[in-house]
């Protein structure tokens, strides 16, 4: 299990293992967000602080919120609006220790164009 | 060379006069604890101007952390940073997102690491009033 917090403090996440894969999209919002995203089941990740201090943000076709610190900005992760029992989530790794996910392969997803991997 | 930038919802834009144009843009990924969360990149012209538009303040918050001598402006709306500001005797520097350019060709971007770490708060506000942006407009509350 890895715990992590935004950088306040005031937002918790857990994630049982750590990502082997993560996922770089430049589409509008995941390239100004900076975010590199590592999925897991919803069920599998615990967040604390979340709604309390957080505020999300809901554009397009409205199927998900990104979610982060109301204090500090960052960015927690995305969650789909209606979950179902094998729905993912997007954990931002960024938030966890750099050294955690150094070994992470990072794919470049083309979610502004293409909507396919580009490696 | 005009480049624009701009949170996700537009709340907060701004345009950058870079002088003289630029034959490369330097993108400096920044270690602090912040930056690494937010996976910020950086630039910054120290001879360009730059006008910064928050059309909703109330929809505008800062964040300080640290020696609390730059605030990192965040979209409240949509969560992007794409302005860090620093006042230093009363002038006004920036550093801007380049994670926020609008049409920005990316073979301009030369990307690299900048580490802080270990800077006293007197060479850091030096560095900044030397190399950030040191024409800094600021306007809010206008579309």
């Amino acid at each position: 299990m890895l715990r992590t917090t935004c950088h306040c403090g005031a937002v918790t996440i857990e994630v049982p293992t750590r990502p082997e894969t993560l996922c770089d999209c430049n589409c509008s919002i995941c390239r100004r967000l900076g975010a590199l995203w590592a999925y897991y089941k919803v069920d599998e990740v615990r967040v604390s602080g979340h709604p309390d201090n957080t505020d999300g943000y809901i554009w397009g076709d409205k199927t998900l919120r990104t979610v982060r610190c109301r204090t500090c900005g960052c960015v927690t992760h995305w969650e789909p609006l209606e979950p179902k029992a094998d729905s993912k989530l997007g954990v931002n790794a960024r938030n966890l220790d750099p050294a955690e996910i150094a070994s992470a392969r990072v794919r470049r997803f083309d979610g502004a164009d293409s909507w396919t991997y580009l490696d | 060379m005009l480049i624009n930038g701009r949170c996700h919802c537009g709340n907060i834009s701004f345009k950058l006069d870079w002088t003289p144009a630029p034959s490369e843009i330097p993108a400096r990924a920044c270690n602090c604890s912040f930056c690494v969360k937010h996976g910020g990149v950086w630039t910054s012209c120290p001879t360009g101007s730059l006008e910064v538009r928050v059309r909703e303040p109330a929809h505008a918050s800062r964040y300080e952390f640290g020696t609390k001598t730059a605030f990192f402006h965040v979209c409240a709306r949509c969560g992007v940073v794409p302005v860090v500001t620093s006042e230093i005797g009363g002038h006004l520097y920036a550093v801007v997102s380049v994670n926020a350019f609008e049409g920005v060709d990316a073979s301009l971007l030369r990307r690299g690491s900048a580490s802080f770490d270990g800077e006293g708060q007197d060479d850091r506000l030096a560095r900044r009033a030397r190399n950030w942006i040191a024409d800094v407009t600021m306007v809010e509350g206008v579309p």
